[in-house]
């Protein structure tokens, strides 16, 4: 029984529950407040109808007992105030002359009390003489008495229209607007599951002005009505989006199969390259080396049936095959330079210019030079490549300076603009700056074969070499002064190696 | 005893007459084999084809093995004689055009003895196979020279 009433309370919202406690808590206080005020005006009104019966006593009785006192009427003094004890809420009267107690009435009492004592007087030809006291004393335990039977009506009154108001409450707050809440709370939750179709409508009678609820249902409407506009836009993004995504994962599949198909391509002619100049130094040298070899062999074995003139025809068709053997090696190590992989790593360019120097003593004979080569220029590239670039320049440089008498080559590096830059420099021939741009083309010479011989294809080589390092290289001359070669290599892990080793 | 014979492998007639004038000039006068594909030279090593009943125990005392060749290629013919016993250790030097690395890489990766490039210039063609024929028949030790 009691489980099925905690059931059918649990049915009211706590909020109803939380109104109803304070409606009851304010209730209360109220009534607490207007009892207490209606409480002490009847308090007020009790003591002032004891004030006026005292009044009474001294306007009515006071001179009656006043006169049976000094006429020592004791009789009619018990009389007097046997009445007087008799007045509504006086419980005891005592009249007394100056000397002993005469005369009482009712019984003494301590506790609630209200007394007060009147002096007796007699009018004794011109004085007044005093000639005892009454003292009366009124009872406040009836006053109490009825204070706290009104106070209990009007408790137990008002708690009743409470609990029942309070009851009244909370059905109606129940009817009203709990469970229109818990059915704006359910479809919220349907909402918020994606339900947008469903509209919200409440159990109740339609009315013609509109409360809160209504206002609540046409907010709801309206933010459905948005909430469906921006899901549809949404929708519509995620589409396109898709559609973006697929476009692109198209067009990336297009570019790998473009790359892959590019690739493909230079892969084929990569390797066309690589058997064309396979076959250029195989089969291209083959012939030459019939053409001198079997002018040798005339030259050798047949000489003696030749002229001077003959032997220098000979000598000529020997030197052009020779140089055509140089062209060919010089063309075959330009095209590798271009194909070959970069494999970097630090170079220690000081001690390559030095064994560079050392092996053209060995190979080359052009004469006395005085090499000057700075130390601990080191730098970051990729070692076969940069040794091509020494050979070159320092084999330039001794060749074109093996003509003057005191040739100084110089091997060293300057800062420029935060950058290193390399120079080999001679003191030798020099060259016209008018045709510095012919220079490193290939084939290109500024000096004639039979002045200093070449093929025109070392300095080619070096700018290939040099901007596959990312570098720039740059000549300057003068005729009959020297030249002077500058390169960079423009790797960033160059300088910071460099940084480090500081 | 046998004769230190010098197997020429050459396709190119003018290779081979001025690779004997130089081994002539040189004063090497060993009997030279030429052999002018790669499959001919194998024939002449292992007694097949046109050197059926060649007698096989003796085997030339140096191999001068050009790399382009037609039918089978230089680097094959290493390939085939470094595989069989009775070649494996025959002194070879590869005498070719091109100095490409990858053919300089095989060459030694197949067992080869030495790799010359033919110069252009004819003394120095001369001089390397002067030094070659020096080499090989004077100066070394082949391990066939016990037998």
């Amino acid at each position: 029984m009691g489980f099925s009433l905690r059931a059918w309370l649990a049915r009211f919202s706590p909020l109803g529950w939380r109104l109803v406690a304070f409606t009851v808590a304010f209730s209360t206080l109220v009534a607490l407040i207007a009892t207490a005020v209606q409480l002490y005006i009847d308090y007020r009104y009790d003591i002032g109808k004891i004030d006026s019966t005292f009044e009474q006593v001294k306007q009515s009785y006071l001179p009656t007992i006043a006169n049976a006192m000094w006429a020592t009427n004791r009789k009619e003094l018990q009389l007097a105030v046997d009445g007087l004890a008799r007045l509504p809420d006086v419980q005891h009267v005592t009249a007394r002359d100056t000397t002993t107690v005469s005369v009482q009435a009712g019984t003494p009492k301590a506790g609630n009390v209200l007394s007060r004592d009147y002096p007796l007087t007699h009018q004794h030809r011109d004085s007044m003489l005093e000639i005892g006291s009454l003292t009366v004393t009124a009872d406040l335990d009836g006053v109490y008495q009825r204070l706290l039977g009104k106070f209990w009506v009007i408790f137990i009154t008002n708690g009743v229209k409470t609990f029942l108001v309070a009851g009244f409450m909370l059905v109606m707050f129940h009817l009203l607007v709990t469970r229109h809440l818990h059915r704006i709370a359910e479809f919220s939750a349907r909402l918020g599951a994606g339900n947008l179709d469903e509209h919200l409508q409440l159990d109740r009678p339609a009315r013609a002005r509109l409360d809160e609820f209504d206002l609540v249902l046409n907010g709801f409407s309206r933010m459905q009505t948005a909430l469906a506009l921006t899901l549809k836009e949404l929708e519509e993004d995620i589409v396109k989006l898709e559609m973006a995504e697929a476009e692109i994962t198209q067009l990336n599949l297009d570019l790998e199969r473009r790359v892959s198909e590019r690739t493909a391509q230079l892969e084929a002619v990569n390797r066309e390259l690589e058997s064309f100049s396979y076959s250029v130094s195989h089969d291209l040298r083959t012939p030459l080396r019939s053409i001198d070899g079997f002018s040798q062999a005339l030259a050798e074995d047949y000489g003696q049936h030749l002229d001077e003139t003959g032997h220098d025809y000979l000598n000529r068709v020997r030197r052009a095959a020779q140089r055509m053997g140089m062209l060919i090696d010089d063309l075959l190590r330009l095209a590798r330079v271009t194909r070959v992989d970069m494999v970097c790593s630090q170079v220690d360019l000081s001690a390559m210019a030095h064994e560079v120097v050392t092996d053209l003593r060995g190979h080359k004979s052009y004469g006395a030079a005085t090499f000057v080569i700075e130390p601990g220029l080191v730098a970051w590239g990729a070692a076969p490549l940069l040794r091509i670039v020494l050979e070159n320049l320092i084999d330039n440089a001794w060749k074109y300076s093996s003509k003057v008498a005191a040739a100084q080559i110089e091997f060293g590096a300057t800062q420029q603009d935060g950058r290193t830059v390399y120079f080999v420099r001679d003191n030798g021939a020099g060259f016209d700056m008018t045709y510095v741009d012919k220079l490193f083309g290939a084939f290109q010479r500024l000096h004639r074969a039979d002045e200093f011989p070449g093929t025109g294809v070392g300095l080619a080589t070096v700018q290939r070499i040099i901007h596959r390092h990312q570098g720039e290289v740059r000549a300057e001359g003068r005729i009959a002064e020297g030249a002077a070669f500058y390169f960079t290599l423009g790797n960033a892990g160059f300088r910071t190696d460099q940084e480090t080793a500081a | 005893m046998s004769e230190k014979v010098i197997l020429l492998v050459e396709d190119n007639h003018d290779d081979e007459v001025l690779t004997l004038r130089a081994l002539k000039k040189s004063h090497i006068l060993n009997k030279v084999v030429v052999a002018r594909d790669g499959a001919e030279a194998l024939d002449y090593l292992f007694g097949t084809g046109i050197h059926t009943g060649r007698d096989t125990t003796s085997q030339p005392q140096l191999i001068l093995l050009d790399l382009k060749l037609p039918k089978i290629d230089g680097l094959e013919v290493l390939r085939r004689l470094r595989a069989d016993t009775r070649t494996a250790l025959l002194p070879v030097t590869i005498l070719t055009t091109s100095n490409e690395e990858r053919d300089v890489i095989s060459s030694y990766q197949l067992g080869v003895n030495s790799y010359v490039r033919k110069p252009v210039d004819s003394e120095a063609f001369m001089e390397a196979v002067r030094q070659l024929g020096l080499y090989w028949l004077v100066l070394n030790t082949a391990p066939n020279d016990e037998t």
